[in-house]
């Protein structure tokens, strides 16, 4: 008798919590690593430069000087005149490059040491040295390509997303 | 295939089918629901504060020859300091289209800015304006860049103002769902005119097709190297192609200051501020011949100390107008496939205020009054479209009208939120 009962208890025991885990939602276990961006350096440049700083910094950079109160109302004004900034940013930069006072060395400079001319312009315009990896491939980049002159190197770096920041 | 692997794709199909179109780049597969009429918007905001007493009422004879008919001759102290300006059209403009005399700017709030915002969101302002925030409200241009077709860029959208500064917010709003990614191109083409030591030309200089391969290349290997910080961008830009297009337009403006061709670009001996807005207006629709542009004009607004010259500046708007036209007609593509809606911003006081000008007349402000509420507005096009020659004297139309009717137009007023819109399509201006 006492067996039968317990028989019973366990066959309701069994269809209770056995029907409840047969029930239960299926939980799949998905094991991930979560990812991170790797860049090449540990840059911390996170305040944007507004307009006017921006071109303040970029005279600087190429004429080793502040910027004089008509070239920086001269820009306010070329700003004002349409809402596409970085369209006026690039145009305001390629004016700057295009003038024969800023400070850059020559093509033949360049290439008689151009490690150091790249060491060198990181310094300039992101105010850090590179890494080995980004001097290996500008190195590799400007030795592999005529056409990357002083000026357009220049440029690349003056409208680069590190140089936008602070 | 299992009962619930069969639900799960089931329901993926079904998302992907109703989520597809909105996910293309541009928010929308299709183009407007509505019917165009036309292709292409021209509005006008004529020119800084004008009240019908001087146009339509011509108390000072008929100022404005070439936008309607009349030949009521000028009050002899005002025709004495009129320029020469001829008659560009063979019939007033009023004949290719409708004439509201009475349209109405339901605000007190008289000001430009306030006329503008009004204008160009389809909605009256309250009394607190902020000039240095984008608008709340969302601007026509925004509706247009947003509830139109996927090929839509801003290349198409154009706000070319004769002043920088708060004219610049009306681009784009605040409003969640609009902003920055639908703004217009907002162009103020003083910055291409010489000014005192102010030389556009210092902006000249170009690099090459392999210059520019070889400096794309160098950045993209800058750009690898930095994790740009997340930011919620506001800012206006355009696509990299309508980038190029814009800089090398930019290049000829700049090249045609250097060459000295806004001299005097019309050959009409004068050119006045609203003069060369209308003219580069104009370089912009032969350039780019957008779907919707919209040009503003202020030189009236000397009215406040000189009402001679408020006269003068308003023979000088009818002709800028005039041949703002001519172009369209002029331009393929856009001849007989445009609506041109001229209209005041808003009028100007029903009295006078102390200054007195060289001619002995007195000043008018717009400080908001019932008479600054009485405006007039025209719609021009063609005539399968626009009832010709149609003068309508009685009171109709305000200027909320100005949206729904740009956006019924070009076909998607229905795409609209009906919450944004709080005026009615000039119905009786179009077939």
């Amino acid at each position: 008798m006492r067996n039968k009962k317990l028989y019973i208890y366990s066959l309701l025991f069994i269809f209770l919590f056995g029907g409840l885990y047969a029930c239960r939602k299926e939980i799949k276990k998905i094991f991930e690593v979560q990812t991170q961006p790797v860049s090449l350096t540990s840059i911390n440049k996170n305040l944007f430069k507004k307009e006017i700083e921006f071109i303040s910094i970029a005279y600087s950079d190429l004429f080793g000087k502040t910027i004089p109160a008509d070239e920086l109302s001269n820009s306010i004004r070329c700003y004002s005149g349409s809402n596409d900034k970085d369209l006026i940013t690039v145009r305001i930069i390629r004016s700057y490059l295009n003038r024969s006072n800023i400070i850059i060395p020559s093509k033949v400079q360049m290439l008689n040491d151009v490690p150091t001319f790249v060491s060198n312009t990181y310094t300039k315009f992101y105010q850090r040295p590179p890494t080995e990896m980004e001097k290996y491939k500008t190195v590799q980049l400007i030795n592999n390509n005529s056409t990357l002159t002083p000026t357009v190197i220049y440029y690349s770096f003056l409208t680069s997303d590190e140089y936008k920041f602070k | 295939m299992k009962r619930k692997e069969f639900i799960q794709k089931a329901g993926l199909l079904t998302a992907g089918v109703i989520g597809v179109p909105y996910l293309l780049p541009t928010g929308r597969l299709f183009a407007g629901t509505g019917t165009r009429s036309v292709n292409h918007v021209v509005l006008c905001m004529f020119a800084g504060g004008v009240r019908n007493i001087e146009t339509m009422q011509k108390a000072e004879g008929n100022l404005l020859r070439n936008m309607i008919s009349g030949s009521e001759s000028i009050t002899a102290d005002i025709a004495s300091l009129m320029d020469n300006l001829p008659t560009l059209t063979n019939s007033p403009l009023s004949q290719y289209g409708t004439l509201y005399k009475n349209f109405r700017y339901n605000s007190l709030l008289a000001g430009h800015f306030q006329g503008n915002t009004v204008a160009l969101t389809g909605a009256y302002v309250d009394s607190f304006v902020n000039f240095n925030d984008y608008t709340p409200k969302p601007s026509i241009f925004e509706f247009y860049h947003k509830h139109n077709s996927s090929s839509t860029t801003a290349k198409n959208n154009w706000w070319i103002s004769n002043s920088p500064g708060e004219n610049e917010l009306l681009s784009q709003s605040l409003d969640a769902n609009y902003g920055g990614k639908y703004a217009a191109n907002f162009l103020c083409p003083n910055i291409f005119i010489p000014n005192n030591s102010y030389k556009p030309v210092d902006l000249c200089s170009t690099f090459g097709a392999p210059e520019k391969k070889s400096a794309d290349e160098l950045r993209t290997l800058l750009n690898n190297s930095f994790n740009k910080p997340i930011q919620v961008n506001t800012n206006f830009s355009n696509t990299p192609q309508d980038k190029e297009d814009i800089d090398a337009f930019v290049n000829t403006l700049l090249a045609d200051a250097n060459a000295g061709v806004y001299t005097d670009p019309w050959g009409t001996g004068v050119m006045s501020g609203d003069m060369y807005n209308i003219y580069f207006a104009e370089r912009v629709i032969k350039q780019f011949k957008p779907e919707l542009l919209c040009v503003n004009m202020t030189d009236v607004d000397t009215c406040h100390a000189n009402f001679s010259n408020y006269c003068v500046n308003l023979h000088r708007a009818d002709y800028a107008v005039a041949h703002l036209w001519q172009t369209i007609q002029n331009t393929p593509g856009m001849k007989d496939d445009t609506i041109m809606i001229v209209v005041p911003e808003h009028g100007r006081d029903g009295v006078h205020n102390t200054v007195t000008d060289a001619q002995g007349r007195k000043g008018i402000d717009h400080g908001g009054d019932n008479v600054s509420k009485e405006i007039f507005c025209m719609v021009l096009g063609p005539s399968n479209v626009v009832y010709q020659n149609n003068i309508i004297n009685g009171v109709e139309g305000e200027s909320i009208d100005i949206v729904p009717t740009i956006a019924s137009v070009l076909g998607f007023l229905p795409d609209i939120p009906s919450n944004y819109i709080t005026g009615k399509v000039l119905k009786s201006a179009l077939k």
